[in-house]
């Protein structure tokens, strides 16, 4: 079942445009990799999901409703964002960032209640923090920043979350395990569309991938109909080794060759 | 330390400092006129009453309202800047507020009436609210507000050198110079009933932002996939410094670093959390100009150093060694 459909998004920042007519499809229990190269339109495509930015044209229906008329709290349960390179700006405890993620289940006169601070646990026994509760968060290492962000977007509870490369700063067990915790989310009726830039770990992890290239969709589907030799060539510029071992594809880039016009960037 | 506590030991300090205010003075009185004079019945021919109820009562309760403007305006600024070196006076409201009421003395419009002054600083500050907006727009960022900011403040300290440069007499100028330099002697129970209204509205505009500050911790996209609205979060938190920061500065003048340096002081003891920093930071701002206008009345000097003055005297080396710790942490 279809739980968030966006179609013919365009968008430009001044005369340059960044999206044009992209759109894509996040089905219930599925975990969506989105991918391309630099400046291809990804962060900006999540952001019009997220409806922190309306798109110039084009449609975003999450569970059947347009994501602009949804109202702020509703949207805010329903769909958690997890902002690139997140970071916290006070020396906040760990405990205190992920309890932030129930803000929007918060009444006008309504403070933290027992649900709340059992939703916390859970999340940052999930990522793996339970033992950092009470540390300022800014005295955590990179990695576990990342991972107290995503605790504090799997604490709202959400049904859809879009992650702006959350794996960006970890080291290769945290990568696996949060993809491992989107993959869970996604098993428990949740769906999740994460921004990638490693391929082994979208194709081993993501049902489906969406690739992105100008602001336009390249290709999308099962990740061994994506991630093609001719496909990573036209979009990346990049030949890469594929390998099977029976247990899912690994694809690890090998060299760059000279792209051709199939909407590869210059 | 458990929220309770902090808010037993800030209102214990504040409640020994607001009897201290009233206890300490120029005139010699003992606790049995001090206790009398304030509770005579209106009109009461002792002096102990006149002293009391005209200059001791109004210039403590003033000290109370300026100081929780101040510090309740600089703990939800440097929220909303994600800045800890933010101060009232960096969004431009104390300056306008100032050139506001120096024009009113310029122009001799305060000997009309005594509503002049502060509805003059009021206006001030709303138009530097207005002027902000224009400038820095609705969904303008914190870079260029702070920036829209300095301009305003650059703008009016132009504007008020200028008033003081072109002064009709050289008591004209000192007038204006002492008013600017801050300071709570010589108020009256008329200052605090216009000044009270407005700083009470500012300051329910500005505790009504708690969440919105935590939330602007991890930054305004985040805050906003968290449903929080930042643009009427925005508009009441620069209401709100307007408000009770102009009211302010109509009945004391310019009175700095209050707002810079209580919610600093406070903030680890509220595990940094903007939101819960708010109302100590009020109650502390309360505290901190009780004391230091206890302070100038007892510095021995010819003529009483102005509360301006020793704020700025204490705070800017704070500030200095604010800056510094955090360039440090920055690199």
């Amino acid at each position: 079942m279809t739980l968030l459909r966006a179609e013919n998004i365009h968008m430009r920042f001044g005369a340059m445009p960044v999206l044009r007519g992209a759109g894509l499809e996040v089905a219930r229990g599925e975990t969506v990799g989105l991918l391309g190269p630099n400046a291809a339109g990804k962060t900006t495509l999540l952001r019009v999901l997220a409806g922190l930015v309306e798109a110039a044209s084009g449609t975003v229906r999450f569970d059947g409703a347009d994501v602009a008329t949804l109202d702020a709290a509703t949207r805010a349960r329903r769909i958690a964002y997890l902002e690139q390179n997140a970071a916290c700006h006070w020396p906040i405890t760990v405990e205190r960032l992920v309890l932030l993620g129930r803000l929007p289940h918060l009444g006008p006169w309504r403070g933290l209640g027992l649900a709340d601070r059992e939703a916390a646990a859970r999340a940052m026994e999930a990522c793996d923090l339970s033992h950092l509760a009470t540390r300022p968060v800014t005295a955590l290492s990179g990695g576990e920043q990342a991972r107290a962000m995503l605790a504090r977007a799997l604490a709202t509870g959400p049904e859809l979350i879009l992650a702006d490369e959350p794996v960006s700063h970890l080291d290769p067990a945290h990568r696996i395990r949060v993809m491992e915790l989107m993959r869970a989310h996604a098993a428990t009726g949740g769906a999740a569309l994460v921004i990638l830039h490693d391929l082994t770990l979208a194709a081993r992890f993501c049902d489906r991938l969406v690739l992105l290239a100008d602001g336009e969709v390249a290709a999308a589907g099962p990740p061994a109909e994506v991630l093609t030799p001719d496909i990573l060539a036209a979009v990346f510029g990049i030949s890469a080794a594929f390998l099977d071992e029976g247990d899912g594809l690994m694809v690890v880039p090998r060299a760059r060759v000279p792209q051709g016009d199939a909407g590869g960037t210059p | 330390m458990k929220a309770t506590a902090l808010y037993a030991a800030l209102a214990a300090i504040t409640g020994a400092a607001f009897v201290a205010a009233l206890a300490v003075g120029y005139a010699p009185l003992g606790i049995a006129e001090i206790v009398g004079g304030l509770f005579a019945g209106a009109g009461s021919p002792s002096s102990a009453a006149i002293i009391m109820q005209d200059i001791r009562l109004p210039r403590a309760l003033l000290g109370v309202l300026v100081g929780a403007s101040l510090g309740l305006s600089g703990a939800a600024l440097q929220g909303l800047l994600r800045n800890p070196l933010a101060e009232p006076g960096l969004i431009g409201a104390s300056s306008m507020a100032s050139l506001a009421a120096v024009i009113a003395f310029y122009f001799g419009f305060t000997a009309l009436s005594p509503f002049i002054l502060p509805l003059a600083g009021m206006a001030g500050a709303l138009l530097a609210v207005a002027l902000l907006y224009v400038l820095a727009g609705r969904e303008g960022s914190v870079l260029t507000l702070i920036l829209a900011g300095v301009a305003l403040t650059s703008f009016a300290g132009a504007l008020t050198a200028l008033a003081i440069n072109l002064a009709s007499s050289a008591y004209a100028a000192l007038e204006i110079t002492f008013w600017l330099l801050g300071s709570l002697s010589d108020r009256t129970m008329t200052h605090v009933m216009l000044a009270g209204p407005p700083m009470l509205l500012g300051w329910a505009l500005l505790l009504s932002c708690g969440r919105a500050l935590d939330a602007l911790s991890l930054g305004e996209d985040t805050a906003r996939s968290l449903g929080i609205s930042l643009s009427a979060a925005r508009l009441r938190l620069v209401l709100g410094v307007a408000l009770s920061v102009g009211a302010a500065v109509s009945v004391s003048g310019a009175i700095g670093f209050v707002g810079l340096v209580v919610p600093h002081l406070l903030r680890p003891f509220v595990g940094h959390e903007p939101g819960r920093l708010l109302l100590p930071s009020a109650i502390g701002g309360a505290a901190l100009v009780l004391l230091a206008d206890i302070g100038v009345r007892l510095i021995p000097a010819l003529v009483e150093v102005k509360l301006g003055v020793l704020t700025a005297l204490l705070g800017a080396p704070f500030f200095l060694v604010l800056v510094l710790r955090t360039r440090r942490r920055m690199g």
